[in-house]
């Protein structure tokens, strides 16, 4: 038996197929791979648990940006300290600054947008110069024995698309995915321990491609459940353990090829998939790695895919400090035209 | 003038000393860490700024959890080192953290402060001790025996019956 409200929203839900056609209904069984398009509403929260002993906080927050595989739209920040939108300068993203003497325990930094993410695959943008992705960063330099393995993989190849599937492969071969930890992302010591998460499997296969000369762009972001498991409203811990990664290699022509090679090994039955296509279960927050924030901030830190605090010059911690998280309602989905 | 000069290569000789003290690893020379071998251990900055070879607190068994400011599982651990110490004794269990994040003092001692974690730390944001220990990510436990030996390396979230089972098969 269902209750009255039930009843009502499953007649709605019904109807609302009925009228759109390609719109999804939250009754009927989800295929990842046909959903094109999530639209959410977004809360990001950054709160403050137990304020840093030291004084003169600076805090960075990661703002989303449109661009052609997201629609950010009606951004809106409420927060009790004074805050401005900076933009770094090396890849252009945008962030939350505030700087204050002290904060309390309570403080609320809340960041409102809808989001309307794509399913994506190859990408022209022609305003990007490729050889600016052919730069490692620290922590993604090659060693004598990452391009040994490359050489002897990909010998005889020059098509990158070829090259990129070898290495695509190999990675998923090789490397074991391990969920519950906080990644540094290094290429030689995920080479050789053969172990990690998103940013492990991504910083090697840079590695791997920029060794062959092949331009590779990193993106940040923040892991949405996969389409089939949103429910209507969600919330989930914006953390390391939640942060996502996922690149784009360059083919030509204006065009990047996306891959996501550490959800492919998490998901063996999307590995065809990843290889060319992202689904919609991700917001990406930044570009690049290992850049200096703005304004600067006295730590390393490797990727922006969440809020990033200093007091005094020294990194808060994260969980003890502050945290944050994400809360989404689920707007609409649409899947591919048939 | 001279005492100008003196002072200067007293500097330099100062600074070229703590260069070749923080550069040394003692008692270990193979590819990094690895179970059934002695521990690579280093010379690396305390909460108080002095360079410090941890491998002299190696004296009984010992954990080594490498952690950093980002990571809230870490903060967990720190709650289970405690516990762990206060069920199996100070004499009999070591408990030193490093963390990767840091690079001086500063960082090591707010990390202390903030967290109450008593237990000796060091800064550990170095190229030589990442790539021997393989710290590719954290939270990381190393677990050494009392003459010395890695006999257990926890490259995840450990759960406390986990680490009071590991804490036994070290103290054998």
């Amino acid at each position: 038996m269902i209750n009255r409200r039930e009843f009502l929203e499953l007649l709605l839900l019904t109807s609302g197929y009925t009228l759109l056609g390609s719109r999804l209904s939250l009754a009927s069984p989800i295929q990842d791979i046909e959903v094109s398009e999530v639209d959410l509403n977004i809360t990001y929260v950054t709160e403050i648990l137990k304020p840093p002993k030291r004084s003169n906080v600076d805090i960075w927050i990661p703002v989303p940006q449109t661009d052609q595989e997201q629609e950010i739209t009606g951004l809106k920040v409420e927060s009790p300290l004074p805050y401005r939108f900076t933009t770094e300068p090396v890849w252009k993203n945008r962030m939350v600054y505030i700087n204050t003497e002290r904060l309390n325990p309570g403080d609320r930094i809340l960041m409102h947008y809808r989001i309307k993410r794509k399913a994506t695959g190859v990408i022209v943008d022609r305003q990007r110069d490729p050889s600016r992705y052919l730069e490692p960063s620290e922590w993604e330099k090659w060693d004598e024995k990452i391009s040994a393995f490359v050489d002897k993989l990909t010998a005889g190849d020059d098509n990158p698309v070829e090259i990129a599937r070898k290495v695509y492969n190999a990675l998923i071969e090789r490397l074991r995915y391990i969920h519950e930890v906080c990644g540094r992302g290094v290429s030689t010591i995920t080479f050789e321990e053969k172990v990690g998460r998103c940013d492990e499997y991504h910083a090697l296969f840079r590695s791997m491609m920029m060794y062959r000369k092949i331009p590779v762009s990193w993106e940040q972001g923040m892991a949405l459940p996969y389409p089939s498991e949103l429910k209507k409203e969600g919330q989930f811990e914006a953390d390391c353990i939640n942060a996502h990664s996922w690149v784009r290699f360059y083919i030509g022509d204006g065009r990047w090829f996306p891959v996501d090679v550490s959800e492919a090994d998490r998901r063996p039955a999307l590995k065809e998939f990843y290889f060319g296509r992202l689904l919609p279960d991700r917001i990406k927050l930044s570009n690049g790695r290992g850049f200096t924030l703005a304004p600067p901030q006295r730590g390393i830190i490797n990727t922006f895919a969440y809020t990033y605090i200093e007091a005094g010059g020294i990194p808060a911690i994260y969980g003890h400090n502050y945290r944050n998280r994400i809360h989404y309602k689920l707007i609409d989905m649409r899947r591919e035209k048939q | 003038m001279k005492a100008l000069e003196r002072h200067i290569l007293f500097s330099l000789c100062s600074f070229l000393f703590l260069y070749l003290l923080l550069s040394a690893s003692v008692a270990f020379s193979g590819e990094g860490v690895k179970v059934g071998e002695p521990v690579p251990t280093f010379v690396l900055i305390d909460d108080k700024g002095k360079p410090r070879d941890f491998g002299e607190l190696i004296d009984r068994p010992t954990i080594i959890y490498f952690t950093h400011n980002s990571c809230w599982y870490c903060e967990q651990i720190i709650h289970e080192l405690k516990r762990a110490e206060a069920k199996f004794g100070k004499k009999n269990l070591r408990i030193i953290g490093i963390n990767v994040m840091a690079t001086d003092e500063e960082l090591v001692k707010a990390y202390k402060e903030e967290l109450d974690f008593t237990f000796p730390m060091f800064a550990g944001n170095r190229e030589d001790v990442l790539r021997t220990y393989r710290i590719n990510y954290v939270p990381v436990l190393v677990f050494i025996d009392a003459k010395r030996i890695v006999r257990k390396v926890v490259g995840h979230y450990i759960h406390e019956p986990e680490l009071f089972k590991t804490i036994r098969e070290i103290s054998k």
